[in-house]
């Protein structure tokens, strides 16, 4: 399987974007690297799924960060730009994100135990996700990094979920999920500058 | 003709219809109550059977709809389910111009009621658990309207309710693998404590609690009740689906334990903080907690033995927990133009200007408190009798948790009451919001003095009761 050759460059792709959306401060950069993720996200559940039906896990990822990115653009600037991460906090990301995959490589092969139909490229890949995406959101309160967070985990959870189940049904579901956080995430983002209603 | 087309495809193609005439409130709220009370009554009429006759036309109607070769199915037993879910959502759309619930309300809540109805309908029943959580997105634009800052309360809910969604998902996963080969107790445990989380995440058992009385402060308390009411109903409602689907797990004697000593932890927490709260909105979440965690009594105790009648228990606890925060949210939603907050020093003699609203705030409470003569009482009384038979200890704890929610009561009472002007005792109410308050605080009476109503009702819908039988 050709997708099998390329699932643990695919890891590692995952690992640096997912890091680089915890020390990202600018949204263009951000949207652009969960975008990339969602290409890794592709290839590790190519290794389970018909690519066909693998590659709504891309479009949907990257329909999100469409949706997310317009919606970046229709909010005021000045209300959601952030300032660059200061070093010490920098570090201290780019550590947490170094032990959440050391928490991967060794959670990794309890996942494949657990779960024969996972791969080690597949488990690594999610837990990472997950792992990462979940610091994301214990490091936030903000809409837009709080739904970059959620896709995340999501992703991760994908994965895993994509070497034990095939069905179309919840593939669209769970396209319709991604879909669905972005169009909130884009809401959230957008509704304070909104008319008021009562 | 389908009953998916008329239960889910139908409100929901009426939803995105009434988001576009949003500007009508009246006339949007007005529709969206005929709609849902005409599917409930026809949940309630139409003949189950293959063809339908209108005049001299015969249809042909099927419970099942192929989508993506699975099968989403509306049965003869779900009918039941269908009338009180369509009930309650018309009573609800009937109230929201009263509440001043907001534009987006009424379509975004029926659009809830049919992701929820398809969710019912789902099989396998575990991808229940993403309908729930597309129903959760839908929910936010009610929560979180325009014009409003986000708030932290409404993040959280989004998360902790996307993050449950995968553990439910993978339990399921793996206990259907257990049945499937049995042997390697290990996976049980694993995927026991993966649900629990799961679960423990959507209905805000504590340490996962926080986003309850967040969301209650935050947002206008109307639509927050429904949702309130709405998802974890639904989530129950799935989890009872896993004890039906895995026997062995209903029948696995540390199941009772787990779930009574998750109602416990609930009650008692609900009510510790519920005593010492100062918001009446975020004391709205955590009697919802303390009702959440009776739930998980009534089907702790349904796992011992007597399934049947405790589950008839636990849908009439739904009903009295739909009509109790009815009562509390519409009677804040009446109140929320004439006073700063709900901080209870805001609240300082609200009770003489606005004696109803008072009258329905505190029997609402008393209700969720489980106080005799009002609809909680019937129902706690027979939880708290099947608890001190098998673990006394959780019904004196129970008992207390109940008596922190009393105190929270007498605490409102005492402030809203209290004369800081020397102002007289007038009803400055709308008519019509005393009107429907009047109406649903004689509803709370009415199934607190004669709950047979209730449990004959649901004892007559032999399907909402499912296949879980002791």
């Amino acid at each position: 399987m050709i997708f099998d050759t390329y699932s643990l460059p695919a890891v590692f792709l995952i690992f640096i974007t997912a890091s680089f959306l915890l020390i990202s401060w600018d949204w263009r950069l951000s949207i652009t690297f969960i975008s990339i993720q969602y290409v890794g996200v592709f290839f590790l559940v190519a290794v389970s799924w018909p690519i066909e039906i693998a590659v709504v896990k891309v479009i949907s990822g990257w329909m999100a960060g469409a949706v997310l990115g317009l919606a970046m653009t229709n909010v005021p600037q000045d209300e959601w730009k952030e300032s660059p991460l200061i070093a010490s906090n920098v570090i201290f990301r780019i550590l947490a994100a170094s032990m959440a995959g050391l928490f991967a490589i060794t959670a990794g092969a309890s996942i494949v135990r657990l779960f024969p139909e996972v791969s080690t490229s597949q488990a690594y890949a999610g837990i990472i996700m997950i792992a990462l995406g979940l610091l994301h959101l214990g490091l936030t309160t903000k809409p837009f990094r709080v739904i970059l967070g959620l896709l995340t985990v999501l992703g991760g959870f994908e994965i895993l979920y994509a070497a034990v189940e095939s069905s179309i049904l919840i593939t669209g579901l769970l396209a319709t999920v991604t879909l669905g956080l972005a169009a909130v995430g884009a809401y959230l983002l957008t509704a304070p500058t909104l008319e008021e209603t009562s | 003709m389908n009953a998916a087309y008329l239960w889910i495809l139908f409100p929901l193609i009426i939803a995105l219809i009434l988001l576009f005439l949003q500007r009508y409130k009246v006339l949007v709220a007005v529709v969206g109550t005929i709609i849902s009370a005409l599917l409930a009554g026809l949940a309630a009429w139409l003949p189950v059977q293959e063809q339908l006759f209108i005049w001299r036309w015969a249809i042909p109607f099927s419970d099942t709809f192929i989508l993506l070769g699975r099968r989403l199915t509306l049965s003869a037993s779900d009918r039941p389910s269908l009338v009180i879910i369509y009930f309650i959502a018309a009573l609800w759309f009937g109230a929201a111009p009263i509440a001043k619930s907001g534009r987006l309300f009424v379509p975004f809540g029926l659009g809830m009621i049919a992701l929820l109805t398809a969710a019912i309908a789902v099989e396998p029943f575990l991808f229940a658990a993403v309908f729930i959580e597309i129903a959760v997105l839908v929910s936010i634009p009610i929560l979180s309207p325009p014009g409003r800052p986000t708030g932290r309360g409404v993040l959280r809910y989004l998360s902790f309710q996307t993050i449950g969604m995968p553990f439910i998902l993978i339990s399921g996963f793996m206990l259907a693998g257990f049945e499937v080969g049995p042997g390697d107790q290990d996976i049980v445990v694993i995927a026991t404590a993966i649900m629990a989380i799961g679960f423990g995440l959507l209905l805000a058992v504590f340490p996962f609690h926080t986003w309850i009385p967040m969301l209650a402060q935050e947002s206008r308390p109307y639509p927050t009740a429904f949702v309130f009411l709405l998802l974890p109903g639904a989530v129950t409602l799935l989890g009872l689906g896993f004890l039906d689907r895995f026997v062995w797990l209903q029948n696995a004697p540390n199941t009772s334990d787990l779930l009574q000593g998750v109602g416990v932890l609930m009650i008692v927490t609900a009510g510790i903080w519920a005593s010492v709260e100062r918001n009446l909105a975020r004391m709205m979440g955590f009697a919802l907690m303390l009702d959440i965690g009776f739930s998980f009594m009534i089907i702790g105790l349904a796992t011992l033995g007597e399934g049947g009648s405790f589950r008839e228990l636990f849908f009439a606890s739904l009903v009295t927990r739909g009509l109790s925060l009815g009562v509390w949210a519409l009677a804040l939603s009446g109140l929320r133009s004439h006073v700063n907050g709900f901080d209870l020093k805001d609240l300082k003699g609200v009770g003489r200007k606005y004696p109803i609203i008072l009258t329905s705030v505190i029997v609402a409470i008393f209700c969720l408190a489980g106080i005799p003569l009002l609809a909680s009482f019937p129902m706690r009384l027979v939880v708290i009798e099947g608890l001190s038979l098998v673990a006394p200890q959780n019904a004196v704890l129970a008992i207390l948790g109940s008596f922190g929610l009393l105190i929270a009561a007498f605490r409102t009472l005492s402030t809203m009451v209290t004369d800081t002007e020397n102002d007289p005792w007038l009803a400055n109410e709308s008519r019509i919001l005393a009107i429907f308050l009047m109406i649903g605080l004689f509803g709370l009476l009415l199934l607190g003095l004669f709950p047979n109503l209730l449990i004959q009702l649901l004892t007559d819908l032999p399907a909402v009761l499912g296949q879980f039988t002791p």
